[in-house]
Protein backbone atom coordinates (compact mmCIF):
# COMPACT_ATOMS: atom_id res chain seq x y z
CA UNK A 1 0.00 0.00 0.00
CA UNK A 2 1.15 3.51 -0.73
CA UNK A 3 -0.11 6.39 1.27
CA UNK A 4 1.27 9.84 1.00
CA UNK A 5 -0.18 13.07 2.33
CA UNK A 6 -3.81 13.16 1.24
CA UNK A 7 -3.55 10.54 -1.50
CA UNK A 8 -4.68 6.93 -1.20
CA UNK A 9 -3.51 4.78 -4.10
CA UNK A 10 -3.96 1.04 -4.24
CA UNK A 11 -5.27 -1.91 -6.24
CA UNK A 12 -6.52 -5.45 -6.00
CA UNK A 13 -6.83 -8.34 -8.47
CA UNK A 14 -8.86 -11.41 -7.55
CA UNK A 15 -9.23 -14.66 -9.48
CA UNK A 16 -12.79 -15.28 -10.63
CA UNK A 17 -14.84 -18.07 -9.10
CA UNK A 18 -14.78 -20.15 -12.29
CA UNK A 19 -10.99 -19.74 -12.54
CA UNK A 20 -10.50 -20.88 -8.95
CA UNK A 21 -12.62 -23.98 -9.63
CA UNK A 22 -10.61 -24.80 -12.75
CA UNK A 23 -7.27 -23.96 -11.10
CA UNK A 24 -6.61 -21.17 -13.61
CA UNK A 25 -4.54 -18.23 -12.30
CA UNK A 26 -5.97 -14.71 -12.14
CA UNK A 27 -5.49 -13.29 -15.63
CA UNK A 28 -5.96 -9.66 -14.58
CA UNK A 29 -3.03 -7.48 -13.64
CA UNK A 30 -2.60 -4.09 -12.02
CA UNK A 31 0.19 -1.75 -10.98
CA UNK A 32 0.39 1.83 -9.74
CA UNK A 33 2.89 4.48 -8.73
CA UNK A 34 2.63 7.91 -7.14
CA UNK A 35 5.61 10.22 -6.97
CA UNK A 36 6.41 13.87 -7.30
CA UNK A 37 2.66 14.68 -7.34
CA UNK A 38 2.14 12.51 -10.41
CA UNK A 39 0.69 9.06 -10.78
CA UNK A 40 0.41 6.14 -13.16
CA UNK A 41 -2.16 3.38 -12.76
CA UNK A 42 -2.51 0.41 -15.10
CA UNK A 43 -4.98 -2.45 -15.31
CA UNK A 44 -4.91 -5.35 -17.79
CA UNK A 45 -7.27 -8.25 -18.36
CA UNK A 46 -5.80 -11.32 -20.04
CA UNK A 47 -8.07 -13.22 -22.43
CA UNK A 48 -9.73 -16.23 -20.82
CA UNK A 49 -9.01 -18.47 -23.79
CA UNK A 50 -5.25 -17.67 -23.86
CA UNK A 51 -3.20 -20.02 -21.76
CA UNK A 52 -0.38 -17.55 -21.00
CA UNK A 53 -2.29 -14.27 -20.80
CA UNK A 54 -1.69 -14.08 -17.04
CA UNK A 55 2.04 -13.64 -17.75
CA UNK A 56 1.36 -10.71 -20.06
CA UNK A 57 -1.17 -8.99 -17.81
CA UNK A 58 1.26 -8.77 -14.91
CA UNK A 59 4.38 -8.08 -16.99
CA UNK A 60 2.83 -5.25 -19.01
CA UNK A 61 1.32 -3.36 -16.07
CA UNK A 62 4.59 -3.41 -14.12
CA UNK A 63 6.63 -2.55 -17.18
CA UNK A 64 4.47 0.48 -17.95
CA UNK A 65 4.30 1.78 -14.42
CA UNK A 66 8.01 1.37 -13.80
CA UNK A 67 9.23 2.80 -17.07
CA UNK A 68 6.89 5.50 -18.31
CA UNK A 69 7.70 9.07 -17.40
CA UNK A 70 4.54 11.08 -16.68
CA UNK A 71 6.47 14.34 -17.06
CA UNK A 72 6.94 13.61 -20.75
CA UNK A 73 3.20 13.64 -21.18
CA UNK A 74 2.03 16.13 -18.58
CA UNK A 75 4.67 18.82 -18.78
CA UNK A 76 5.78 18.67 -22.37
CA UNK A 77 2.17 17.93 -23.43
CA UNK A 78 3.26 16.23 -26.59
CA UNK A 79 0.41 13.78 -26.72
CA UNK A 80 1.08 12.44 -30.21
CA UNK A 81 4.74 11.78 -29.50
CA UNK A 82 3.86 10.09 -26.23
CA UNK A 83 1.24 7.94 -27.94
CA UNK A 84 3.72 6.72 -30.54
CA UNK A 85 6.30 6.00 -27.87
CA UNK A 86 3.72 4.14 -25.82
CA UNK A 87 2.74 1.94 -28.78
CA UNK A 88 6.40 1.14 -29.48
CA UNK A 89 7.11 0.50 -25.83
CA UNK A 90 4.22 -1.97 -25.53
CA UNK A 91 5.24 -3.82 -28.70
CA UNK A 92 8.84 -4.01 -27.50
CA UNK A 93 7.69 -5.19 -24.07
CA UNK A 94 5.83 -8.11 -25.64
CA UNK A 95 8.91 -9.02 -27.67
CA UNK A 96 10.92 -8.95 -24.44
CA UNK A 97 8.36 -11.11 -22.64
CA UNK A 98 8.36 -13.69 -25.45
CA UNK A 99 12.18 -13.82 -25.38
CA UNK A 100 12.15 -14.17 -21.60
CA UNK A 101 9.57 -16.96 -21.57
CA UNK A 102 10.66 -18.87 -24.68
CA UNK A 103 13.14 -21.02 -22.76
CA UNK A 104 10.28 -22.30 -20.55
CA UNK A 105 7.55 -22.19 -23.21
CA UNK A 106 9.21 -22.83 -26.59
CA UNK A 107 6.05 -22.39 -28.67
CA UNK A 108 4.90 -19.16 -26.99
CA UNK A 109 3.47 -16.58 -29.38
CA UNK A 110 1.73 -13.20 -29.27
CA UNK A 111 -1.75 -14.67 -29.57
CA UNK A 112 -1.19 -16.64 -26.32
CA UNK A 113 -0.69 -13.36 -24.48
CA UNK A 114 -3.83 -11.43 -25.43
CA UNK A 115 -4.73 -8.75 -22.92
CA UNK A 116 -6.65 -5.51 -22.72
CA UNK A 117 -5.15 -2.30 -21.31
CA UNK A 118 -6.28 0.65 -19.24
CA UNK A 119 -3.65 3.22 -18.35
CA UNK A 120 -4.16 6.49 -16.46
CA UNK A 121 -1.41 9.07 -16.14
CA UNK A 122 -1.95 12.39 -14.40
CA UNK A 123 -1.35 14.89 -11.65
CA UNK A 124 -3.68 16.60 -9.18
CA UNK A 125 -5.32 18.73 -11.85
CA UNK A 126 -5.34 16.79 -15.07
CA UNK A 127 -4.41 13.63 -16.86
CA UNK A 128 -4.89 11.16 -19.69
CA UNK A 129 -6.55 7.78 -20.11
CA UNK A 130 -5.20 5.27 -22.64
CA UNK A 131 -7.57 2.39 -23.23
CA UNK A 132 -7.81 -0.70 -25.45
CA UNK A 133 -10.69 -3.14 -25.01
CA UNK A 134 -13.16 -3.56 -22.19
CA UNK A 135 -13.02 -2.63 -18.54
CA UNK A 136 -13.27 1.08 -17.73
CA UNK A 137 -11.47 4.11 -16.32
CA UNK A 138 -13.55 6.53 -14.29
CA UNK A 139 -12.50 10.02 -13.17
CA UNK A 140 -15.06 11.13 -10.63
CA UNK A 141 -16.12 13.87 -8.26
CA UNK A 142 -17.55 11.68 -5.49
CA UNK A 143 -19.54 14.61 -4.06
CA UNK A 144 -21.29 15.13 -7.37
CA UNK A 145 -21.39 11.90 -9.34
CA UNK A 146 -22.90 13.60 -12.36
CA UNK A 147 -19.44 15.08 -12.80
CA UNK A 148 -17.31 12.36 -14.33
CA UNK A 149 -15.14 11.34 -17.26
CA UNK A 150 -15.54 7.72 -18.29
CA UNK A 151 -13.51 5.67 -20.73
CA UNK A 152 -16.15 3.07 -21.50
CA UNK A 153 -15.72 -0.64 -22.16
CA UNK A 154 -15.35 -1.32 -25.87
CA UNK A 155 -16.64 -4.65 -27.07
CA UNK A 156 -16.86 -6.16 -30.53
CA UNK A 157 -20.19 -7.02 -32.13
CA UNK A 158 -20.97 -9.33 -29.21
CA UNK A 159 -20.63 -8.86 -25.46
CA UNK A 160 -17.99 -11.58 -25.22
CA UNK A 161 -15.70 -10.05 -27.84
CA UNK A 162 -13.22 -7.26 -27.27
CA UNK A 163 -9.88 -5.81 -28.45
CA UNK A 164 -6.42 -6.73 -27.19
CA UNK A 165 -3.02 -5.03 -27.34
CA UNK A 166 -1.64 -8.15 -28.98
CA UNK A 167 -3.79 -7.82 -32.09
CA UNK A 168 -2.40 -6.62 -35.40
CA UNK A 169 -2.94 -2.86 -35.66
CA UNK A 170 -4.19 -2.73 -32.08
CA UNK A 171 -3.30 0.96 -32.05
CA UNK A 172 -6.37 1.54 -34.25
CA UNK A 173 -8.42 0.61 -31.17
CA UNK A 174 -6.40 2.77 -28.75
CA UNK A 175 -8.66 5.41 -27.27
CA UNK A 176 -7.18 8.45 -25.53
CA UNK A 177 -9.25 10.69 -23.22
CA UNK A 178 -7.95 13.81 -21.51
CA UNK A 179 -9.43 14.99 -18.21
CA UNK A 180 -9.21 18.26 -16.33
CA UNK A 181 -12.50 18.23 -14.38
CA UNK A 182 -12.73 18.67 -10.62
CA UNK A 183 -12.20 15.16 -9.29
CA UNK A 184 -11.30 13.35 -6.09
CA UNK A 185 -11.46 9.72 -7.26
CA UNK A 186 -9.90 7.71 -10.07
CA UNK A 187 -10.92 4.11 -10.68
CA UNK A 188 -9.72 1.53 -13.17
CA UNK A 189 -11.96 -1.53 -13.39
CA UNK A 190 -11.47 -4.79 -15.24
CA UNK A 191 -14.62 -6.19 -16.88
CA UNK A 192 -15.33 -8.42 -13.86
CA UNK A 193 -16.11 -5.24 -11.91
CA UNK A 194 -17.81 -3.02 -14.50
CA UNK A 195 -21.23 -4.74 -14.08
CA UNK A 196 -21.08 -3.74 -10.39
CA UNK A 197 -19.64 -0.24 -10.73
CA UNK A 198 -21.25 1.13 -13.88
CA UNK A 199 -24.79 1.35 -15.17
CA UNK A 200 -24.87 -0.35 -18.60
CA UNK A 201 -21.18 0.55 -18.94
CA UNK A 202 -22.16 4.20 -19.42
CA UNK A 203 -22.23 5.96 -16.04
CA UNK A 204 -21.12 5.46 -12.43
CA UNK A 205 -23.38 3.39 -10.18
CA UNK A 206 -23.59 5.38 -6.95
CA UNK A 207 -24.96 2.44 -4.93
CA UNK A 208 -21.65 0.66 -5.36
CA UNK A 209 -19.18 3.53 -5.59
CA UNK A 210 -20.26 5.74 -2.67
CA UNK A 211 -20.02 2.97 -0.03
CA UNK A 212 -16.72 1.84 -1.56
CA UNK A 213 -15.18 5.32 -1.45
CA UNK A 214 -16.50 5.96 2.08
CA UNK A 215 -15.14 2.63 3.25
CA UNK A 216 -11.65 3.31 1.92
CA UNK A 217 -11.48 6.87 3.23
CA UNK A 218 -12.90 5.95 6.64
CA UNK A 219 -10.54 3.01 7.11
CA UNK A 220 -7.50 4.34 5.30
CA UNK A 221 -5.24 3.52 8.24
CA UNK A 222 -6.74 0.06 8.75
CA UNK A 223 -6.89 -3.13 6.71
CA UNK A 224 -9.53 -1.81 4.32
CA UNK A 225 -8.33 -3.96 1.42
CA UNK A 226 -9.24 -7.19 3.17
CA UNK A 227 -12.84 -6.03 3.60
CA UNK A 228 -12.90 -5.01 -0.07
CA UNK A 229 -11.60 -8.47 -0.98
CA UNK A 230 -14.34 -10.14 1.09
CA UNK A 231 -16.92 -7.97 -0.63
CA UNK A 232 -15.73 -8.84 -4.14
CA UNK A 233 -15.58 -12.52 -3.20
CA UNK A 234 -19.05 -12.55 -1.67
CA UNK A 235 -21.85 -14.86 -2.76
CA UNK A 236 -23.82 -11.90 -4.10
CA UNK A 237 -21.01 -11.09 -6.50
CA UNK A 238 -20.66 -14.74 -7.53
CA UNK A 239 -24.24 -14.60 -8.83
CA UNK A 240 -23.36 -11.66 -11.06
CA UNK A 241 -19.94 -12.58 -12.42
CA UNK A 242 -17.48 -15.43 -12.11
CA UNK A 243 -14.78 -13.49 -13.98
CA UNK A 244 -11.50 -12.15 -12.53
CA UNK A 245 -11.97 -8.82 -10.79
CA UNK A 246 -9.56 -5.89 -10.57
CA UNK A 247 -9.90 -2.42 -9.12
CA UNK A 248 -7.05 0.08 -9.06
CA UNK A 249 -7.78 3.47 -7.53
CA UNK A 250 -6.49 6.80 -6.40
CA UNK A 251 -8.52 8.81 -3.92
CA UNK A 252 -7.89 12.26 -2.57
CA UNK A 253 -8.88 11.97 1.07
CA UNK A 254 -10.60 14.83 2.93
CA UNK B 1 -16.62 -12.23 7.07
CA UNK B 2 -16.77 -8.47 7.15
CA UNK B 3 -17.86 -6.78 3.91
CA UNK B 4 -18.39 -3.13 2.98
CA UNK B 5 -21.48 -1.70 4.71
CA UNK B 6 -24.52 -0.87 2.59
CA UNK B 7 -22.80 -1.57 -0.72
CA UNK B 8 -25.24 -2.37 -3.55
CA UNK B 9 -24.10 -5.45 -5.44
CA UNK B 10 -26.21 -5.87 -8.54
CA UNK B 11 -25.77 -6.69 -12.19
CA UNK B 12 -26.00 -3.39 -14.07
CA UNK B 13 -25.04 -4.67 -17.50
CA UNK B 14 -28.39 -5.91 -18.87
CA UNK B 15 -26.36 -8.20 -21.12
CA UNK B 16 -28.51 -10.63 -23.11
CA UNK B 17 -28.17 -14.00 -24.82
CA UNK B 18 -30.97 -14.27 -27.42
CA UNK B 19 -32.08 -17.84 -28.02
CA UNK B 20 -34.73 -18.97 -30.53
CA UNK B 21 -36.37 -22.38 -30.30
CA UNK B 22 -37.78 -23.56 -33.61
CA UNK B 23 -39.96 -26.54 -32.71
CA UNK B 24 -41.59 -29.10 -34.91
CA UNK B 25 -45.34 -29.22 -34.20
CA UNK B 26 -46.21 -31.30 -37.27
CA UNK B 27 -48.65 -34.21 -37.23
CA UNK B 28 -45.94 -36.85 -36.95
CA UNK B 29 -44.96 -35.50 -33.53
CA UNK B 30 -48.35 -36.58 -32.12
CA UNK B 31 -48.36 -38.73 -29.01
CA UNK B 32 -45.25 -39.31 -26.95
CA UNK B 33 -42.89 -37.07 -28.95
CA UNK B 34 -44.94 -33.87 -28.50
CA UNK B 35 -45.67 -34.75 -24.90
CA UNK B 36 -41.96 -35.26 -24.13
CA UNK B 37 -41.10 -32.06 -26.01
CA UNK B 38 -43.61 -30.12 -23.89
CA UNK B 39 -42.19 -31.65 -20.70
CA UNK B 40 -38.72 -30.66 -21.91
CA UNK B 41 -39.83 -27.05 -22.33
CA UNK B 42 -41.09 -27.01 -18.75
CA UNK B 43 -37.71 -28.34 -17.60
CA UNK B 44 -36.01 -25.53 -19.52
CA UNK B 45 -38.25 -22.96 -17.82
CA UNK B 46 -37.55 -24.37 -14.35
CA UNK B 47 -33.79 -24.73 -14.80
CA UNK B 48 -33.27 -21.24 -16.20
CA UNK B 49 -35.34 -19.69 -13.43
CA UNK B 50 -33.17 -21.40 -10.81
CA UNK B 51 -30.11 -19.60 -12.17
CA UNK B 52 -30.00 -15.96 -11.06
CA UNK B 53 -27.71 -14.81 -13.85
CA UNK B 54 -29.15 -16.84 -16.71
CA UNK B 55 -32.73 -15.99 -15.76
CA UNK B 56 -31.93 -12.31 -16.31
CA UNK B 57 -29.66 -12.63 -19.30
CA UNK B 58 -31.13 -15.38 -21.49
CA UNK B 59 -33.99 -14.25 -23.73
CA UNK B 60 -36.20 -16.80 -25.42
CA UNK B 61 -38.44 -16.81 -28.47
CA UNK B 62 -40.41 -19.92 -29.42
CA UNK B 63 -41.56 -20.66 -32.98
CA UNK B 64 -43.83 -23.59 -33.83
CA UNK B 65 -43.92 -25.03 -37.31
CA UNK B 66 -46.86 -27.08 -38.55
CA UNK B 67 -50.35 -26.41 -39.88
CA UNK B 68 -50.60 -25.90 -43.59
CA UNK B 69 -46.89 -25.08 -43.95
CA UNK B 70 -46.98 -22.25 -41.44
CA UNK B 71 -44.55 -20.91 -38.85
CA UNK B 72 -46.07 -19.23 -35.77
CA UNK B 73 -44.53 -17.37 -32.84
CA UNK B 74 -45.79 -19.03 -29.64
CA UNK B 75 -43.67 -16.92 -27.28
CA UNK B 76 -42.20 -13.59 -28.39
CA UNK B 77 -38.91 -12.36 -26.88
CA UNK B 78 -39.10 -12.95 -23.14
CA UNK B 79 -36.47 -12.86 -20.40
CA UNK B 80 -36.03 -16.36 -18.98
CA UNK B 81 -37.20 -15.09 -15.60
CA UNK B 82 -40.63 -14.37 -17.14
CA UNK B 83 -40.73 -17.35 -19.51
CA UNK B 84 -43.77 -19.62 -19.35
CA UNK B 85 -43.28 -22.80 -21.35
CA UNK B 86 -45.92 -22.99 -24.12
CA UNK B 87 -47.71 -26.25 -24.83
CA UNK B 88 -47.37 -27.38 -28.43
CA UNK B 89 -49.94 -29.34 -30.36
CA UNK B 90 -49.00 -31.71 -33.15
CA UNK B 91 -50.76 -31.23 -36.46
CA UNK B 92 -49.91 -30.22 -40.00
CA UNK B 93 -46.78 -30.23 -42.12
CA UNK B 94 -43.07 -29.45 -41.63
CA UNK B 95 -42.13 -26.03 -43.08
CA UNK B 96 -38.57 -25.91 -41.73
CA UNK B 97 -37.58 -23.20 -44.22
CA UNK B 98 -40.36 -20.79 -43.32
CA UNK B 99 -39.75 -21.31 -39.61
CA UNK B 100 -36.02 -20.66 -39.92
CA UNK B 101 -36.68 -17.59 -42.07
CA UNK B 102 -38.87 -16.22 -39.30
CA UNK B 103 -36.19 -17.06 -36.70
CA UNK B 104 -33.51 -15.14 -38.65
CA UNK B 105 -35.86 -12.17 -39.08
CA UNK B 106 -36.75 -12.05 -35.38
CA UNK B 107 -33.07 -12.15 -34.43
CA UNK B 108 -32.13 -9.25 -36.68
CA UNK B 109 -35.15 -7.31 -35.39
CA UNK B 110 -34.04 -7.93 -31.81
CA UNK B 111 -30.48 -6.85 -32.56
CA UNK B 112 -31.87 -3.50 -33.74
CA UNK B 113 -33.73 -3.19 -30.41
CA UNK B 114 -30.61 -4.06 -28.43
CA UNK B 115 -28.56 -1.49 -30.30
CA UNK B 116 -31.21 1.20 -29.88
CA UNK B 117 -31.25 0.55 -26.13
CA UNK B 118 -27.47 0.09 -25.87
CA UNK B 119 -27.87 -3.44 -24.55
CA UNK B 120 -24.81 -5.65 -25.06
CA UNK B 121 -25.57 -9.15 -26.33
CA UNK B 122 -23.94 -12.45 -27.11
CA UNK B 123 -24.11 -14.18 -30.47
CA UNK B 124 -27.72 -15.38 -30.82
CA UNK B 125 -28.59 -19.06 -30.88
CA UNK B 126 -31.22 -20.93 -32.89
CA UNK B 127 -32.21 -24.47 -31.96
CA UNK B 128 -34.06 -26.27 -34.75
CA UNK B 129 -35.76 -29.42 -33.46
CA UNK B 130 -37.60 -31.71 -35.88
CA UNK B 131 -38.71 -35.28 -36.51
CA UNK B 132 -39.26 -34.95 -40.23
CA UNK B 133 -38.26 -33.65 -43.61
CA UNK B 134 -39.00 -30.11 -44.85
CA UNK B 135 -42.27 -29.83 -46.75
CA UNK B 136 -41.94 -26.23 -47.94
CA UNK B 137 -40.37 -27.41 -51.18
CA UNK B 138 -38.77 -24.68 -53.26
CA UNK B 139 -38.40 -22.49 -50.16
CA UNK B 140 -36.39 -24.41 -47.59
CA UNK B 141 -33.32 -24.85 -49.79
CA UNK B 142 -32.83 -21.07 -50.16
CA UNK B 143 -33.47 -20.43 -46.49
CA UNK B 144 -31.03 -23.19 -45.53
CA UNK B 145 -28.36 -21.37 -47.60
CA UNK B 146 -29.26 -18.11 -45.85
CA UNK B 147 -28.84 -19.87 -42.50
CA UNK B 148 -25.39 -21.14 -43.40
CA UNK B 149 -24.38 -17.71 -44.69
CA UNK B 150 -25.66 -16.05 -41.49
CA UNK B 151 -23.50 -18.44 -39.47
CA UNK B 152 -20.47 -17.76 -41.65
CA UNK B 153 -21.03 -14.02 -41.19
CA UNK B 154 -21.01 -14.51 -37.42
CA UNK B 155 -24.65 -13.38 -37.10
CA UNK B 156 -25.97 -16.47 -35.36
CA UNK B 157 -25.14 -19.98 -34.14
CA UNK B 158 -27.53 -22.70 -35.35
CA UNK B 159 -27.97 -26.10 -33.73
CA UNK B 160 -29.93 -28.73 -35.70
CA UNK B 161 -31.45 -31.55 -33.70
CA UNK B 162 -33.54 -34.44 -35.03
CA UNK B 163 -35.30 -37.48 -33.68
CA UNK B 164 -34.30 -40.73 -35.38
CA UNK B 165 -37.04 -40.24 -37.99
CA UNK B 166 -35.65 -36.87 -39.12
CA UNK B 167 -34.04 -36.35 -42.53
CA UNK B 168 -30.48 -35.61 -41.44
CA UNK B 169 -29.19 -35.00 -44.96
CA UNK B 170 -31.59 -32.05 -45.23
CA UNK B 171 -31.24 -30.90 -41.61
CA UNK B 172 -27.48 -30.72 -42.17
CA UNK B 173 -28.00 -28.03 -44.79
CA UNK B 174 -29.32 -25.51 -42.24
CA UNK B 175 -26.09 -25.15 -40.29
CA UNK B 176 -22.32 -25.20 -40.58
CA UNK B 177 -22.20 -27.66 -37.70
CA UNK B 178 -23.35 -31.28 -37.82
CA UNK B 179 -26.84 -32.00 -36.49
CA UNK B 180 -27.37 -34.15 -33.43
CA UNK B 181 -29.62 -37.22 -33.43
CA UNK B 182 -31.67 -37.38 -30.27
CA UNK B 183 -31.41 -40.67 -28.37
CA UNK B 184 -34.99 -41.95 -28.17
CA UNK B 185 -37.13 -39.13 -26.80
CA UNK B 186 -34.56 -37.58 -24.45
CA UNK B 187 -36.12 -34.13 -24.76
CA UNK B 188 -35.75 -33.54 -21.05
CA UNK B 189 -31.98 -34.21 -21.17
CA UNK B 190 -31.72 -32.04 -24.28
CA UNK B 191 -33.38 -29.07 -22.55
CA UNK B 192 -31.33 -29.58 -19.38
CA UNK B 193 -28.23 -29.36 -21.58
CA UNK B 194 -29.64 -26.31 -23.35
CA UNK B 195 -30.25 -24.62 -20.02
CA UNK B 196 -26.69 -25.37 -18.81
CA UNK B 197 -25.22 -24.19 -22.12
CA UNK B 198 -27.23 -20.97 -22.09
CA UNK B 199 -26.27 -20.42 -18.48
CA UNK B 200 -22.56 -20.67 -19.22
CA UNK B 201 -22.77 -18.68 -22.48
CA UNK B 202 -24.67 -15.87 -20.76
CA UNK B 203 -21.64 -15.47 -18.48
CA UNK B 204 -19.06 -15.63 -21.28
CA UNK B 205 -16.48 -12.91 -20.87
CA UNK B 206 -14.41 -11.30 -23.61
CA UNK B 207 -11.75 -13.57 -25.05
CA UNK B 208 -13.42 -16.70 -23.77
CA UNK B 209 -14.62 -19.39 -26.13
CA UNK B 210 -18.12 -20.67 -25.49
CA UNK B 211 -17.49 -23.93 -23.66
CA UNK B 212 -20.60 -26.05 -24.06
CA UNK B 213 -21.18 -29.10 -21.89
CA UNK B 214 -20.80 -32.53 -23.51
CA UNK B 215 -23.91 -33.82 -25.30
CA UNK B 216 -25.40 -36.66 -23.25
CA UNK B 217 -28.71 -36.87 -25.07
CA UNK B 218 -27.77 -37.74 -28.62
CA UNK B 219 -25.13 -38.53 -31.19
CA UNK B 220 -23.55 -36.17 -33.66
CA UNK B 221 -24.50 -37.04 -37.25
CA UNK B 222 -21.52 -36.45 -39.49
Amino acid sequence: MSFKNNIIINGISLAGFSHIEKNIPCQDGHAFKFYDNKYILAVTDGAGSCKHSHLASKFITEKLVNNLDPSELLEKTNKIKFKLELINFINESFAELITRESSNIPDIKMSDLATTLILVIGNQERGFIFHVGDGAALILDSKNMENFILSEPMNGQYANETYFITMKKWEDHLRISEFDIKFDSIFLFSDGVTPLALIKGKKPFEGFLSPLINHIKKNKNKDYMNVLKNTLNSERVRKITDDDKTIAFLLKSD
Amino acid sequence: METIDDIALQDNTSQRLPCVLVLDGSGSMEGNPISELNQGLKTLEEELKKDDTASQRVQLLVIRLGDDDKATILTDWTDAIDFKAPTLEAYGRTPLGKAMELALEKIEEQKVNYKANQIPYNRPWIFLITDGTPTDEGIWQNIASDCVQAEKDGKVTIFGIGTKEADFEKLKQFSTRSPVKLDGLKFKELFLWLSKSASSASRATPGEEEQLPAVNWGTIET
